[in-house]
């Protein structure tokens, strides 16, 4: 009698829900093309655009926003004005793809390449989610795995291999990361940039996990795993010497976005992907001489041992390099007086609030000096 | 968020809700033994079964809460991960509590409003004032007052809707600052 | 143990065919007090509902043709009952523009956490919060005053909420399960109802509904909601 109900409870939930494969788009669709799954999916996804503006959470400088949308076209021109890029002011490493081709971009994660190749990678792969329609299948997949999942439970069945799919229930499943990579290699080389920048995309994130000492994070649980992707693009890109990187273009474009990142990832404690950048030496002529600031800054927030050292080895050659960046005499004033170097403090401290008068942290360096007894 | 709406409405209908007594008048002392004493907002609801020292609001956790946590130094902060430390200067805790913000998905985008010295209770401490939008759109404001000692941390945070109700009840907010002392 | 469970699946039939409405409500005293500061004129916002459709497993997919649907019903129903039950003149909001726009998303955010502090706290229902119910001040505060010059109106109705609407798998899915002894939930919805002073932001009148068998895209249950709600609206017709 159970299996009567179990076969019939499966029966009903077995019914196609439309979990056939899609055909790609070949052009820039409009909504008014769609069926009403699709729809929904799209509208959705123009509401959570609007959610992301008005929580304020793009960034609206219209110089990087043009340049981003700039590769992109140039990846998928025939998909000019439906795939849009914006970028978003987070600094983890991410980058995710909408049903209506709305292409996401954290700061965080442009600040980590050294050329526009790289990051048009990404650019390329996030194309192919939506060139592909893959959250339209995706959506019918979870809705038909989560149906297995419920009623397998209800009736105390255990799940046998992986009809539950979890992987599937956040973003895209493996199979769609793979072909988005595929995809997005050949949008690579027909536009004309460097395949071999490719396999550098995926080491420099590899790097920043490893360096972070974090699992692959989220974004990446349900793709291949990035040695999978470093080893088959190096695979692919092997007999490759062509394409251009982009590389001037991005390091003048992005300098202001790649200090700010730093700045911000410092101010969220996340010093350990300071390091990283800024004592790759490829990475770190790109930045001004104040960067030597953002290092001791990350070194103190380590606090490994011999780290208090290496800071003030780097606010010293801030100081020489770029003498009139006033954060970094605060830095060092902060360094002497922990140190019980009150009169050094104290030196450093009048200097920061000369070169800065207007400081928000103005309050915090008074009170300091006024611990220090006067000569 | 209307989800989010929709959720609450369902669990709070179905399920006992948390246990709230009124501060009265007459009964707005409050004394954590061996550590500090303050006077509550008469007329403000406290949610007696809660992990934090105090739990207050006036309006409902919506639009306006206090609470008051005390943690020892080797209780790491949940998203740096960090522990703090007696000999920590104001600004350090400053710095620590904005990295903790900057963390959280929903407090990622802040803007720091005020970031200054104060005294609680006569110690040196931080009052760090900040603002950030939710998914609405709808400005928040949060005031954290701390300090450290030799026991651990401790936070004072005011939290409530920028629109009108955060300007609202901060006067409330600093008279309980203000009335706060540390047990000799 | 049969005669039980035919009970069950009556009671639950019954409750399939018929919108069971829970309708709760709060009203600001000092509108008890002082009828004759009843709107007269009130701008209706294009109200902000979220349809979803529940899949056999739980899944929520939001549904866009049905939430345009769900926003038709509830505007026009609020609109047409209010007339129709003397309670006062009700338009719909003009098209807005884009930084009108967004003072009205910041103030709805507010609304909605206005909304479910009123409806968990402002009813006074918990000993605790008793008071609450005649220090009753919850407001949006001035910012949509402009509205009144914009619209004429002396308050604004807002409407807020989610449906949940079980999709035909997971209704074989309930069935089911009640034939092996499971009970699994079924759509829910939530809406709320508010009036607002325009001139300062006060919340005159909520109107609240929690069930588990309204479907906004239906009129005629929309209707029974409005028309219901509108029953709490202070004083004589």
């Amino acid at each position: 009698m159970m299996h009567v109900r179990l076969a019939g409870l499966l029966l009903i939930l077995a019914l196609p829900a439309g979990a056939d494969e899609v055909a790609p788009w070949a052009h820039a669709v409009t909504a008014g093309e769609l069926d009403s799954r699709e729809r929904s999916l799209w509208q959705e996804a123009d509401e959570f655009d609007q959610a992301l503006a008005r929580a304020g959470r793009v960034n609206t400088d219209p110089a990087l926003t043009a340049y981003l949308q700039g590769i992109m076209d140039r990846l998928y021109p025939e998909f000019s004005g439906r795939l849009t890029v914006r970028l978003l002011n987070a600094q983890h490493i991410n980058a995710f793809a909408l049903p209506n081709g709305s292409i996401y971009v954290n700061a965080g994660l442009v600040a980590r390449f050294q050329n526009e190749a790289q990051l048009a990678t990404v650019l390329a792969h996030e194309g192919a989610h939506f060139t592909h329609r893959h959250s339209l299948q995706q959506a019918e997949r979870v809705r038909n795995a989560a149906a297995f999942a419920r009623v397998a439970g209800m009736l105390g069945v255990p799940l046998v291999g992986d009809l539950l799919a979890l992987s599937s229930m956040f973003g895209f499943s493996r199979e769609h990361e793979r072909e988005a990579d595929q995809i997005g290699y050949q949008r690579l080389i027909a536009a004309g940039y460097a395949p071999r920048e490719s396999v550098k995309t995926f080491e420099h994130l590899q790097a920043e996990i490893r360096a972070a000492d974090i699992k692959e994070p989220f974004f990446f649980s349900s793709h291949p795993k990035l040695q999978e992707r470093i080893d088959n693009f190096t695979e692919l890109s092997r007999d490759t010497d062509s394409g251009e990187t982009g590389y001037e273009r991005f390091v003048e474009t992005t300098a202001a976005l790649r200090l700010a990142s730093l700045e911000r990832d410092l101010a969220a404690y996340r010093y350990k992907q300071v390091i990283l950048m800024l004592t790759t030496p490829a990475a770190r002529q790109e930045y001004p001489p104040e960067a030597a600031y953002y290092l001791g800054e990350a070194y103190r927030l380590r606090n490994d041992a011999g780290d208090a050292e290496r800071a003030e080895t780097e606010f010293r050659r801030a100081l020489d390099t770029a003498p009139r960046f006033a954060p970094t005499h605060r830095a060092l004033g902060y360094l002497y007086f922990k140190r019980g170097d009150k009169a050094a403090a104290a030196e450093r401290f009048r200097r920061y609030l000369e070169l800065a008068p207007t400081a928000a942290d103005r309050g915090y360096v008074e009170a300091a000096l006024q611990e220090i007894p006067a000569p | 968020m209307n989800v989010r709406l929709a959720l609450v409405a369902l669990v709070l209908l179905t399920s006992a809700c948390a246990p709230w007594s009124r501060v009265a008048p007459d009964s707005r002392h409050f004394e954590k033994r061996g550590d500090y004493t303050l006077e509550q907002p008469a007329g403000w609801v406290r949610r007696t079964a809660d992990v934090n020292d105090l739990f207050l609001t006036r309006d409902g956790p919506a639009l306006n809460t206090i609470v008051i946590t005390r943690q020892p130094h080797d209780r790491k902060l949940p998203r740096t991960r960090r522990e703090t430390r007696a000999d920590m200067l104001p600004i350090e805790l400053a710095e620590l509590a904005l990295a903790e913000w900057r963390s959280h998905e929903s407090t990622a985008q802040l803007e720091v409003i005020e970031n200054a010295p104060t005294l609680l209770g006569g110690r040196p401490a931080t009052r760090v004032h900040i603002r950030y939008l939710n998914e609405r759109g709808l400005p928040i404001e949060r005031v954290m007052v701390a300090c450290v000692d030799a026991k651990g941390r401790l936070s004072l945070l005011y939290e409530a809707p920028a629109i009108v109700y955060f300007e609202r009840n901060l006067p409330v907010f600093d008279a309980l600052l203000a009335s706060l002392r540390f047990a000799p | 143990m049969l005669r039980v469970w035919c009970a069950v699946i009556a009671i639950t039939l019954s409750s399939l065919t018929a919108p069971a409405i829970a309708a709760m409500s709060a009203v600001n005293p000092a509108l008890m007090q002082n009828l004759d500061a009843r709107p007269k004129n009130v701008v209706v916002l294009p109200p902000q509902v979220f349809v979803y459709e529940l899949s056999a497993g739980g899944v929520p997919t939001r549904m866009g043709e049905w939430e345009a649907l769900a926003r038709s019903n509830l505007g026009s129903a609020a609109i047409r009952l209010a007339g129709e039950a003397g309670l006062f003149t009700a338009r719909p909001a003009p098209d807005f523009g884009p930084e009108e726009q967004a003072l009205i998303d910041a103030h709805l955010g507010l609304y909605e956490r206005v909304a479910q502090s009123v409806f968990v706290y402002g009813r006074g229902e918990q000993s605790a919060w008793a008071h609450k119910k005649n220090e009753f001040d919850y407001t949006l505060g001035p910012g949509l005053a402009f509205l009144r010059e914009r619209t004429g109106a002396d308050s604004a109705l807002i409407v807020l909420g989610s449906d949940f609407i079980s999709s035909d798998g997971r209704k074989a899915l309930f069935f089911a399960g009640l034939a092996m002894g499971m009970i699994m939930p079924l759509g829910q919805s939530f809406l709320a109802l508010g009036v607002v002073d325009l001139r300062n932001g006060d919340v005159q009148w909520m109107g609240f509904d929690a069930s588990s068998r309204l479907d906004t895209r239906q009129p005629e249950h929309v209707e029974e909601l409005i028309r219901t709600l509108y029953q709490s609206w202070p004083g004589p017709r």
